[in-house]
């Protein structure tokens, strides 16, 4: 989305219309899962705190200063939410919820995907899982992260190393 | 670019270190685009929840209305499924529907409209009739059914109907329509499902008063004509029906792509047509009708139409003589961990406060309730127990999203006891000025669990939603003290408890927030 239509966006959202925030959101939703599955890992209490980050983000549009920056922005309000959560080390609410039902039964390879994806270092699993959530270039997410470019690519290099050694292993990821 | 990509190749081609390096790479781009696109179905997902506690519809799915069930019967039949935190329930006639039409606020009421809510609250009789479509998320095909509803407000009896959504065993989102007899003491809830099951419940006076009282604040609500919705709402024409010159009242929520328009007669008030219309798709600009109905005030039921026969073939759970108790009052049930927090009910005041009673218990620890209400004074912090409603909180979706500012601070009111279990009343003072002239209004609470201190801001859940109907200026005693008795072994609301009581005690929270005042 270009910077103009984001804009356009943002000041409709201030102006009270709910349903721009969803073009919004459809653009931005995907960095903010992937930072939210990147620092909790684990994708329900990604998905929790994700949808807490969407929606505080509508409810404080009116105090985004730069309306380029939306990205950024939830992001980082994302990723707030997210240490918060570590922080508490406290489980989410328990709430009856259908929504493992309508997901595809995991196979033992993604299952060990998973797991190590959780294994992994947050510092490693965010700049990872930006990166193919979002399609976006080292340099892109070096500044969504407040790094440099030459970190997130060491980053993105030991991450890979990483699962592929506990990928390689037999069984359970070590 | 083109010639790096070029040079880059030809390396590739001669190098087998840096081959063999590119191919690791290519199957770890393999392996976690994999990964990632098992992940969308989440994230669509999010953005429909989002979407739907913001706008009341989903971006990608077709609109439908995600509301907390009707206050009728207690424990239905049919176990609703969840999708993730937001439950989806439509309303046949008189409940339902509320979020999807959450109006936009705008600068004032209507003229006109406004005399709506209290006609129909003072009328002895209201008969609903017509129809709604209902479709469920990502179905085919959509489902019509008849509304023909009743309330009797002078017997205190009402036939309604309701609609669940679920799911069925492949997934699939079904309609299950249901309705609900009430004759003043039985409520019979009648599923028509695949299975098609009656059950009776049997109801105390007080929660008989409440429930029709509910039943007819929900039809307010749900139709966008109680006091809270009817910013928005301007002339758009003139019809006669039935020998009654009618204004046509319409509200468009354009962001939702919804319109609702009222026939009201203009000499009386009373509202005769209700229809509510949608966007056929968002690409098509053209309206279409989802539902509309004739409203009847003051008619005569038809024989039979508050019977308590089931029809036949329908399978009996239990008797009329046999009806279940319908126990206390229960609203909302919350759950931190092993800690349990459960309303039994709320009322909304015309300042704007609220007064709600609520209870909570923890697994495996001792009852502490007991030295916690002891010499409590009313105006003093809400008590410890395990999980404590310390405040409320403007609902995301709710109409007073912009009002985010606003929040409530719960002071200990009273206690109450029944068989044993403490019943908190809490009353909670608006932050600022905000007075309820009639009309539902929907919190989220702010629990907070102990002794730990952690609390839960859950702002966007419609299945924590609290609704709460506003007491006229007369009613402070039915409902308030109604209820306190209700909840309380001895059938009676603590003495102190009166309405210039709360008036005084909320002015005395109001001026103890004043720098250096104290505490009440």
């Amino acid at each position: 989305m270009d910077v103009d239509a984001e804009e356009k966006l943002i000041a409709a959202c201030r102006d009270g219309d709910r349903s721009a925030y969803g073009d919004l959101i459809r653009a931005h939703s995907g960095r903010v899962f992937a930072i939210c599955l990147g620092i909790l890992g684990n994708r329900h209490d990604a998905e929790d705190v994700a949808q807490q980050a969407l929606l505080k983000g509508f409810m404080e549009i009116r105090s985004l200063r730069d309306p380029d920056r939306f990205g950024r922005w939830i992001a980082q309000i994302a990723r707030n939410l997210c240490l918060d959560v570590v922080r508490r080390r406290k489980p989410p609410l328990v709430m009856p919820s259908v929504a493992d039902n309508v997901e595809q039964v995991d196979t033992d390879e993604y299952r060990r995907l998973e797991a190590a994806l959780a294994k992994l270092d947050s510092d490693y699993r965010v700049p990872l899982l930006l990166f193919y959530f979002e399609g976006r270039s080292t340099k892109s997410i070096g500044e969504a992260l407040g790094t440099t470019q030459g970190t997130i690519q060491t980053r993105l290099s030991r991450a890979r190393k990483q699962l592929r050694q506990w990928l390689a292993t037999e069984g359970d990821v070590p | 670019m083109d010639e790096q990509h070029t040079r880059a190749r030809l390396h590739l081609d001669t190098c087998p270190a840096c081959r063999a390096y590119f191919a690791s790479l290519e199957a770890d781009d393999r392996m976690l685009g994999a990964y990632v696109d098992r992940m969308y179905p989440t994230i669509t997902r999010l953005q429909n929840e989002v979407m739907v506690a913001i706008t009341g519809r989903s971006t990608v799915e077709s609109p439908w209305l995600f509301l907390p069930r009707a206050m009728l019967p207690t424990k239905p039949i049919v176990k609703t499924a969840r999708i993730a935190a937001v439950v989806a329930f439509v309303g046949i006639g008189l409940v339902g529907l509320a979020f999807l039409l959450r109006p936009l606020l705008g600068p004032s009421p209507a003229c006109g409209m406004d005399r709506v809510p209290y006609q129909l609250r003072r009328a002895d009789t209201i008969h609903v009739q017509g129809w709604l479509i209902v479709r469920a998320p990502g179905g085919a095909r959509d489902h019509k059914f008849a509304i023909n509803d009743w309330i009797d407000l002078k017997t205190q009896r009402f036939r309604t109907g309701q609609v669940h959504m679920t799911r069925n065993q492949a997934g699939e989102f079904i309609p299950v329509p249901s309705e609900f007899v009430f004759d003043g003491r039985h409520t019979m809830e009648m599923v028509h499902g695949d299975v098609r099951q009656v059950q009776f419940e049997v109801s105390t006076p007080f929660q008989a008063k409440l429930a029709l009282r509910q039943t007819l604040e929900h039809l307010l609500d749900w139709a966008q004509i109680g006091e809270q919705k009817l910013t928005g709402y301007t002339r758009t024409g003139h019809e006669r029906i039935g020998g009654d010159d009618c204004d046509i009242w319409t509200n468009e929520y354009s962001a939702l792509g919804h319109k609702t328009m009222c026939w009201v007669a203009s000499g009386s008030g009373n509202i005769k047509r209700w229809q509510w219309w949608a966007k056929a798709d968002e690409t098509v600009p053209s309206w279409r009708l989802m539902s509309t109905f004739d409203v009847e005030t003051n008619g005569t039921p038809p024989a039979g139409v508050f019977d308590m026969n089931p029809p036949e073939g329908m399978r009996l759970l239990n008797s009329q003589a046999g009806a279940r108790e319908r126990l206390g009052l229960e609203h909302r049930r919350f759950t931190l961990e092993d800690v349990e927090v459960q309303v039994a009910t709320l009322f909304t005041l015309t300042d704007g406060s609220v007064i709600m009673a609520w209870r909570s218990s923890a697994q495996g620890r001792e009852d502490p309730a007991a030295s916690l209400f002891e010499n409590l004074p009313a105006g003093a912090e809400v008590p410890k127990l395990p999980g404590r409603i310390v405040g409320l909180k403007v609902l995301v979706g709710s109409d007073f999203l912009d009002e985010a500012d606003v929040s409530w601070t719960g002071r200990h009111l009273a206690v109450t006891r029944q068989a044993g279990t403490p019943y908190e009343w809490s009353l909670y003072v608006p932050t600022r000025d905000f007075p309820c002239p009639g009309g539902t209004r929907s919190y989220a609470p702010l629990v907070e669990r102990y002794p730990d201190g952690w609390q839960s801001e859950d702002t966007r859940r419609s299945d924590w939603l609290l609704n709460s109907f506003t007491l006229g200026a007369d009613e402070f005693e039915a409902f308030v003290l109604g209820a306190m008795a209700e909840l309380n072994d001895g059938q009676a609301a603590p003495g102190y408890v009166t309405g210039a009581f709360v008036r005084q005690l909320v002015d005395q929270i109001r001026a103890s927030r004043k720098p250096g005042s104290p505490q009440p």
